[in-house]
């Protein structure tokens, strides 16, 4: 359960990260208006949703806002006028056990993974090869263009996936690259 | 050919996408039945509900279906159209098709088979064009036999250098060398891109011009030796030489330059024997000296700015011109009007290299209003198919100034939604807004030296409070997507409330 009492109402806080800034955001509802704080700002907002469309029409202190809002992999991409931002939420609970050190992962292998679907027109490393960061691997066609997928690290190619010909997915892996 | 002059009755589109819809809506004002093509893949796309007639031509993959010439004219004959539009990529600068259509009677809506061919074979078209005193960048003619050839002759001009393909166009089976050093995987990639893109692996090299400009010229050339030009189209913001924004007119070009420009492309289509509409490419070093870079012999993406300052419709004037009539315009009448923009929404992350971006478009809501025009062919819940093009939509402005139309623009591009996939849209909010561009000053390397993929707070708009304020509401009330008819904003918000703790 998230938020506290004050004066009766239910109050929400988030730890939120845009754009390489840290904001907390305190966000409460009266009277069908919201009311949000971010660090030391106050907003009232009211938000309508555009049915059928998913989209959020928002009146910030009198200010007009369409924004769309969609998740991915964790983070919540926000969409307003055509500009992108990338917002991540956490609540109190998150925020606490989400300590610095966590997210550290000591890597042993790194994947190479198609950017998105298409068809491997060749591939450019062998098994056991070494590799440094930047090291074309596979060569995959999409619409028209061949765009090369490189190493994202350095290391010795352990595993080839695909092979010259193969129908791929985004995300599927084609090379796993040992770190060691 | 020799025939009356008659508008044909009914025309084939032999291609997909928004330029079919393009041609059709042009075949319907002149009162000219449309015949569409599709393959199994674009049952479901906008350019049949445009047609008249719709034909299915095959299998998903091109080769098997847009490029089928044999299918594309057996289905011109059985549905008894006199002429064919090709639109531009797909078959567009096929001379073998060209020819087809001239064997058997049907008019191809495009220059002659010989001119494309000539044309269409980078090398050979040079050599017509040095020959014509038409200028042009030094290189090699030949298509290049191995890696050792590219490498001499690279030293002979002085790196850097460009591969390109000899029978290509739009980026494809192009590579620039820097050192002797890249000339290998260059020369390797170039060969396969040309092969798989053209079926021709031909490429050949030439000087590279550092952070030229590209300026084309359009043209119009009747079957009686008329011709005239239409000014000039600022390309010069590409990525992998895939054009993305242009312009008319060039803010690098004046009014000197401009009757310079459309004198010289008229010597190179005539040089060529061209006929029809067409483009004549150039590259504008920074001391202001062009180059012949090639002729486009078709219609070109980028088309509309040139008619929103011309107020001549290119497509119907192709058609008048195939149909037999004499060009109806004289270079002296023609007196280009303000400013005009497109950018190009394509089907692309730019915040990830510009890499495709697929799957089904679930909002849309097109921008509209004064002087903005859409050329466009996809629809809400539509999916992008893999097979072809990224290029979705083009998004055109015209202003009485240059200001004026970045300002349209601008606002075009804010009231733009597509939701669903990636598209350039973010990019070209970017670019319009950035000082560079604005005060005209940029080259084909202007992405690679100022677009990061991210976009910086100096040009950004929408304080990003107000993505807080979204992210925030949208977390606290629900993720689900409110369903079509759905009538349960105030019941959602109790639920998720109750899940939250806000109440």
């Amino acid at each position: 359960m998230e938020g506290y009492v004050k004066k009766g109402r239910r109050v929400v806080i988030y730890y939120a990260s845009i754009n390489g800034r840290d904001a907390k955001i305190k966000i409460e509802k009266k009277n069908d208006m919201y009311t949000i704080e971010i660090d030391d700002r106050s907003y009232v907002v009211d938000r309508q949703h555009l049915e059928g469309s998913g989209a959020l029409s928002l009146v910030v202190d009198n200010k007009c806002y369409e924004a769309s809002v969609t998740r991915s992999d964790g983070a919540l991409l926000v969409c307003i006028s055509g500009e992108k931002f990338e917002v991540t939420l956490k609540d109190e609970l998150e925020y606490r056990s989400a300590s610095p050190s966590a997210r550290h992962t000591g890597l042993e292998s790194e994947e190479i993974r198609a950017p998105m679907p298409g068809v491997v027109v060749c591939v450019e490393v062998e098994e056991g090869q070494r590799v440094s960061a930047g090291t074309a691997a596979v060569i995959v066609e999409a619409m028209k263009m061949q765009n090369e997928i490189s190493a994202p690290a350095g290391g010795t190619v352990k595993q080839i996936l695909v092979r010259e010909g193969d129908v791929v997915d985004s995300r599927q892996v084609l090379v796993v690259i040992d770190r060691g | 050919m020799k025939r009356k002059p008659e508008l044909f009755k009914k025309v084939l589109v032999a291609n997909r996408g928004e330029i079919a819809v393009r041609v059709s809506r042009a075949l319907k004002e002149m009162g000219i039945e449309c015949v569409c093509v599709y393959s199994e893949a674009d049952r479901l796309s906008s350019h049949i509900a445009f047609a008249d007639e719709a034909y299915s031509i095959g299998p998903a993959p091109a080769t098997q279906s847009y490029l089928n010439i044999e299918r594309i004219i057996e289905t011109a004959k059985k549905s008894g159209c006199q002429a064919v539009h090709p639109g531009y990529g797909f078959l567009a600068e096929s001379h073998e098709f060209a020819r087809a259509c001239e064997d058997q009677g049907i008019v191809f809506i495009g220059p002659g088979s010989k001119s494309i061919e000539q044309m269409g074979f980078k090398t050979q078209a040079r050599k017509i064009m040095k020959g014509s005193g038409v200028p042009v960048i030094p290189g090699g003619e030949e298509p290049l036999s191995d890696e050792a050839e590219a490498i001499t002759l690279a030293e002979k001009f002085g790196y850097p250098v460009i591969i390109k393909a000899s029978a290509g166009g739009g980026g494809k089976g192009m590579r620039i060398v820097r050192a002797a050093g890249e000339m290998k995987s260059a020369f390797k990639t170039a060969r396969n891109e040309a092969e798989s893109a053209f079926g021709n692996p031909a490429i050949y090299i030439e000087k590279y011009i550092d952070r030229p400009r590209h300026i084309e010229v359009q043209i119009l050339a009747d079957n009686y030796g008329s011709m005239v030009y239409l000014g000039e189209r600022e390309c010069s913001i590409q990525r992998r030489y895939q054009k993305l924004i242009e312009e008319s007119p060039s803010p690098a070009i004046d009014a000197k330059k401009r009757k310079l420009l459309g004198e010289t492309a008229l010597k190179a289509a005539e040089a060529a024997g061209y006929r029809n509409a067409g483009t004549v490419e150039f590259i504008l070093d920074q001391s202001g000296r062009f180059y012949f870079l090639e002729v486009n012999t078709r219609l070109q993406v980028e088309h509309p700015v040139t008619e929103l300052t011309t107020g001549i419709d290119l497509v119907k004037e192709q058609i008048r011109i195939a149909s037999g009539f004499p060009l109806g315009i004289k270079q002296k009448d023609i007196k280009p009007e303000g400013s005009a923009i497109e950018c190009r929404i394509y089907a692309e992350d730019p915040s990830n290299d510009f890499l495709p971006s697929l799957g089904k478009i679930s909002r849309l809501r097109n921008p509209a209003g004064p002087w903005v025009r859409m050329e466009n062919y996809v629809y809400e819940g539509y999916d992008v198919p893999v097979y072809y093009d990224p290029l979705i939509a083009k998004l055109i402005t015209w202003g009485q100034t240059r200001p004026e139309a970045l300002a349209r623009m601008s606002r075009a591009l804010e009231e733009y939604v597509i939701e669903g996939i990636e598209t350039t849209i973010p990019f070209h909010i970017w670019v319009i807004r950035d000082e560079n561009f604005r005060k005209g000053d940029f080259s084909t390397s202007y992405i690679d030296e100022h677009y990061t993929g991210k976009p910086t707070d100096e040009h950004r708009k929408v304080p990003s409070d107000v993505a807080l304020i979204a992210a925030a509401i949208n977390r606290v009330e629900s993720t689900a997507v409110p369903k079509k008819g759905s009538t349960g904003t105030t019941n959602r918000w109790k639920d998720t409330s109750r899940r939250e703790g806000v109440s």
